[in-house]
């Protein structure tokens, strides 16, 4: 069976000599939600980096679907990326130029989806996520909560194997932090596989497995 | 949507950076527009008042300085082949505006004279135009009663309507000649300036009866070869058969190396504002690297993000360039005034009544400003393509990273380029005298010394900041090394206008001071007399030998000196030949020679021999020195002329040779003079011995100039001729101060947060201006520091290489020191004043924004 991630054995430093990643390995299996958890600087968000083809690591291998991602091009990351993989950022990260329905729009307007497709799609996953009412809406005009729901309506809405979130919670009040919980889950559970790295114990609670990381290699698995 | 995303809705919220980006482009495309528009339209102008022709015309015989004999129509028309064949004699008039002496010289208007015959079938649209506007209007009157046809602006001007007489100058006589017609304005292919009259009248009036300027030809085209060939072998000698579009290629090359020079000058205010574009696009990459990285995340190519940024620029680009298209328009009428004083005071008189708007200038000017805003955004949008997605998630560092690399890599890149620049500079022209390594080498310098500035900037900052004694300067210092990018981009720009204006300066000042110099030395005479309708080079002359006599004769005057100058081919291409009396030349007169030739050693060989001094404007046009020869058309047949020496000379930038008095009477058959130089006997008054002569030669009218005046003059045609450099540096640097305003602007706004905590933590408001001004107190100082270091690259540049390619100029090198010393002054008032706005807006940032931002 080819897994939807499977992080072989990696490890990853930056500038200074501080080694973020030191021989780690980890696996997520389609429709399971898996959390990274440990103290900050342990290399969470780095391993999910790794796993989201946004970095390379220095030596081990990402395979996705299988298929190991170090011999590809930075078009191939790209298109990997662009088709499989969806993102939810700890500062939402969405275009402050852009309506919330533009921001969620963006991966299938890098797709070249066509517009009646976009527009249909757009509707529905604002509507999937509660937001529907704030499409035209710049984000400048939105609240945390609604901020976050919009990144997970653009980190689904072209249907990607792996959701990879980082804090997804992390900003948010606990109630608006349950719902995107709630919808994180709500993905696994259409098969979807999603990787959270997290300081909250709500989150954790909710993964199938979790992995604490500390110093850059795992610490344990529960 | 990409576009969209990062760009467009950015702009509108950043309006005073999109909009001092889009001043800086349009301003630039605006001084390019406006200095080719007026180039195009004064080499349009002076090609159609020398070469009025009607359409039909399709070959010209044309003689070599002072015409040919008229018998040779009639040997023309006869041939199988020529359908028709019109003579034309030409001749130049001085209005008569009231004016005296040197100003008259200067500041009367010229009016180039065409005698044609209105009988032949060859007569140009304006006078066509002119007969059929008065339909009682009798051909034979034109013949008989000796007048001529003006333009409305002349007939307004000088208060000569139809039906009334115009008053002007031909050689040393005054005329005046009954207005037969006005030409209306606008009429094709006429100037303004120029007049027509029966070419008997033209004959009579510029004293050259028998002979003829040129010969129009319709012949029939299956034929033309042939023809031009049968022409060719019956013409005398001095005479050429040419077509129209040879002569017009002909006053085109003698234009290029001048419009040229300001083509290039005027660009430099539009590479100035592309050094905003690349600013703009280089601030807004920064900041909104952030959402680059989102993109990229999200699955935006890197090829996709590169071109979004383009866009950017294109858009500044395209925007900017009509806007500047606009402005240009407008401001060619002044720069057309400017560059046509110059044309009509360094080659001909020419007079241009409107700009001539050509879509070839329009569209060049669109697609320089277009394309070099594409090419600026260009940089920047290829650091943008490389901004790793992980920046979205946590930065790790690799900012600083990047940083390091950017300025060793720019540093090295810069002394790449700067090495070229100098290899460039050592190679020679292209073709005759187009200097298109000189212009490469400026290039490059140019773009070399930009690349050096992150390192210069990061050299000064970085112990600008560990030695810093103060909150301000510490803070100010530390935003410097923050920011390299943007700043050394602030600083190239300021730095490229602080060196155009020192390279100009040098460049004007020394060779305003080699001009003195020059005239010092070889203005030995102490009057000079010419008629008061002398044009550069009349081809019938003015004076005779007989009035030399008069005027050696009168009291005071201890020798005269006479010289005649003719407008020659040499080689097929212009060229100015002096016949002076040598011997008298070694006695009084002071050429410079080059190669330390002795004059008393080679007068035997001048005056024996069919040899030539030439300036070393003609010795660089034409490729000789001394001991080459050259074919000159004579009447008395083809001659060879030796090279005997080269002397150095500014009177023209086209070429000069002298010849002696004696060698041009037996190759020319020409007893006539142009002009007269006067040596006052010691003791004698010179206005006294001004006035003898003027009624000792009455009733010729002539223009006594003393040598104080002379040398005036040249210094005034300089002077107006460098007017409009002056303005062009003024507005390059006016962009730089804006790209400045622009970058502190950008980067107060980056550092929002900062200054808010700053502020927090007890920075007061003042303390936060004063970081402001450390900052653009270091951008002044390293602009002003790497700008005269550039301006003295530059001016080397244009001096040796440059001028000396275009025009054959050897100029001596001069540069007061306190003038850096008030340059780089300057340049750091600038950047202060650039600050003031920036400085404001950041001392309103409260400290409460930081909190609220945490």
């Amino acid at each position: 069976m080819r897994l939807p991630v499977c992080v072989r054995d990696v490890a990853k430093s930056y500038a200074g000599g501080v080694r973020a990643l030191d021989g780690v390995s980890m696996e997520v299996g389609a429709g399971e939600m898996v959390a990274l958890l440990g103290p900050s600087g342990c290399g969470k968000s780095t391993l999910l980096n790794l796993a989201g083809c946004i970095d390379l690591p220095d030596t081990g291998e990402v395979l996705i679907d299988g298929v190991a991602t170090g011999s590809f091009s930075d078009d191939g990351l790209t298109k990997l990326r662009r088709d499989r993989i969806g993102t939810v950022f700890q500062f939402f990260n969405l275009l402050p130029t852009l309506s919330i329905a533009e921001n969620v729009a963006l991966p299938l307007v890098l797709q070249g989806r066509r517009r009646a497709e976009i527009d249909a799609r757009v509707a529905q996953a604002l509507d999937d996520v509660g937001i529907a009412e704030k499409a035209r809406a710049l984000p400048a005009m939105v609240s945390g909560g609604q901020l976050q729901r919009a990144a997970i309506a653009r980190a689904m809405i072209h249907e990607p194997a792996i959701v990879l979130a980082d804090e997804p919670t992390g900003n948010l009040d606990s109630r608006n932090g349950e719902h995107v919980l709630d919808l994180l889950a709500q993905l696994a559970r259409r098969g979807q596989s999603i990787l959270i790295a997290t300081h909250s114990a709500e989150a954790a609670s909710r993964a199938a497995r979790r992995i604490h990381l500390r110093d850059g290699r795992i610490e344990t698995t529960t | 949507m990409l576009l969209r995303a990062l760009v467009t809705r950015y702009a509108r919220s950043h309006v005073l950076r999109a909009a001092v980006t889009l001043v800086a482009v349009a301003v630039g495309v605006a001084s390019a527009y406006a200095i080719d528009l007026a180039d195009a339209t004064a080499v349009a102008s002076f090609s159609s008042s020398v070469d009025v022709v009607a359409n039909r015309v399709n070959l010209q015989v044309l003689g070599n300085g002072e015409g040919f004999d008229e018998r040779t129509l009639v040997r023309v028309e006869r041939l199988p082949g020529v359908l028709s064949a019109s003579p034309v004699v030409t001749g130049e008039l001085v209005m008569n505006d009231g004016s005296h002496g040197i100003q008259g010289a200067i500041e009367g208007e010229i009016v180039r004279v065409l005698g044609i015959d209105v009988t032949r079938a060859t007569v140009p649209p304006g006078v066509q135009d002119a007969q059929r506007s008065s339909p009682d209007f009798d051909l034979h009157r034109f013949i008989d009663e000796r007048g001529i046809f003006v333009s409305r602006r002349i007939a307004q001007a000088y208060g000569a309507p139809q039906g009334g007489m115009l008053h002007a100058f031909a050689g040393a006589h005054a005329v005046a000649l009954p207005v037969l017609g006005v030409i209306a304005p606008g009429t094709i292919g006429v100037d303004s300036s120029v007049a027509f009259t029966d070419v008997a009248t033209a004959q009579t009036i510029f004293g050259s009866a028998g002979r003829l300027d040129r010969i129009d030809v319709v012949a029939d085209p299956s034929q033309l070869a042939q023809v031009r060939a049968q022409i060719a072998a019956l013409l005398p000698s001095g005479a050429r058969v040419v077509t129209p579009k040879t002569r017009v290629a002909e006053i085109g090359r003698m234009l290029s190396s001048f419009t040229m020079n300001l083509a290039a000058l005027a660009d430099v205010a539009l590479l100035v504002g592309m050094y905003l574009i690349y600013n703009a696009v280089a601030i807004s990459v920064v900041q909104r690297s952030s959402e680059i990285g989102t993109l990229r995340a999200l699955g935006a190519r890197a090829s996709q993000i590169f071109w979004t940024f383009v866009a950017e620029g294109a858009i500044y680009g395209v925007l900017g360039s009509l806007a500047g298209l606009a402005l240009g328009a407008f401001l060619a009428r002044f720069s057309l005034a400017a560059v046509q004083t110059t044309v009509s005071m360094m080659y001909a008189g020419s007079h241009s009544d409107a700009v001539i708007y050509d879509w070839w200038s329009t569209l060049r000017a669109f697609a320089i400003g277009s394309g070099l805003a594409m090419a600026a955004a260009a940089i920047p949008a290829a650091g943008a393509a490389r901004t790793p997605a992980a920046r979205t998630m946590r930065n790790t560092g690799a900012a600083e990273l990047q940083r390091q690399g950017f300025t060793r890599a720019t540093a090295l890149g810069g002394l790449a380029l700067l090495v070229l620049a100098a290899v460039a500079s050592r190679l020679p022209p292209v073709g005759e005298s187009v200097p298109v390594f000189g212009y490469l080498a400026a290039l490059l310098a140019i773009a070399g010394v930009s690349l050096e500035t992150p390192l210069v900037l990061a050299v000064v900052a970085v112990p600008l900041q560990r030695f810093a004694r103060g909150a301000e300067l510490t803070i100010g210092s530390a935003f410097l090394r923050a920011s390299p990018r943007r700043l050394s981009a602030a600083i190239a720009s300021l730095t490229v206008a602080v060196a155009m204006m020192i390279a100009i300066s040098i460049l004007v000042g020394s060779f305003r001071s080699t001009i003195v110099a020059w005239t010092n030395d070889t203005l030995a005479a102490d009057l000079y007399i010419g008629s008061r309708g002398a044009a550069a080079a009349d081809p019938h002359g003015n004076f005779t030998a007989a009035t030399a006599a008069r005027i050696a004769r009168v009291p005071g005057v201890a020798a005269v000196d006479t010289i005649r100058i003719l407008d020659v081919l040499v080689e097929g291409r212009p060229a100015e030949l002096g016949a002076i009396d040598f011997s008298s030349l070694v006695t009084r007169g002071k050429l410079r020679f080059l190669g330390g030739v002795d004059p008393a050693a080679l007068a035997p060989q001048m005056r024996d021999g069919d040899a030539a001094a030439i300036s070393l404007p003609f010795a660089t046009h034409f490729g000789m020195r001394a001991g080459d020869a050259f074919w000159l058309d004579t009447p008395a047949g083809r001659t060879r002329i030796r090279v005997a020496a080269v002397y150095n000379d500014y009177s023209t930038n086209g070429g000069t040779f002298f010849i002696d008095q004696r060698t041009f009477a037996r190759l020319f058959h020409d007893p006539a003079f142009d002009s007269i130089a006067v040596y006052v006997a010691p003791g004698a008054r010179i206005e006294d011995v001004r006035s003898a002569i003027e009624r000792a030669v009455a009733p010729l009218q002539v223009d006594i100039t003393s040598n104080v005046e002379l040398r005036g003059y040249a210094l005034h045609v300089f002077d107006r001729t460098f007017a409009i450099t002056g303005a062009l540096y003024i507005v390059s640097i006016a962009i730089a101060v804006l790209g400045v305003i622009s970058t502190l602007f950008a980067l107060v706004l980056e550092r929002r947060v900062d200054l808010a905590l700053l502020r927090y933590a007890g920075l007061t408001r003042n303390g936060v201006v004063r970081v402001v001004f450390v900052q653009a107190l270091v951008v002044g100082a390293l602009s002003g520091v790497l700008g005269i270091a550039l301006g003295l690259l530059l001016a080397l540049d244009l001096i040796y290489v440059i001028n000396r390619q275009s025009f054959g100029w050897l100029i001596e090198w001069r540069s007061p020191g306190w003038f850096y010393l008030q340059a780089f002054a300057m340049v750091v008032a600038a950047a202060l004043v650039a600050a003031i706005y920036p400085a404001i807006v950041a001392s309103r940032i409260r400290a409460s924004e930081a909190l609220r931002v945490e």
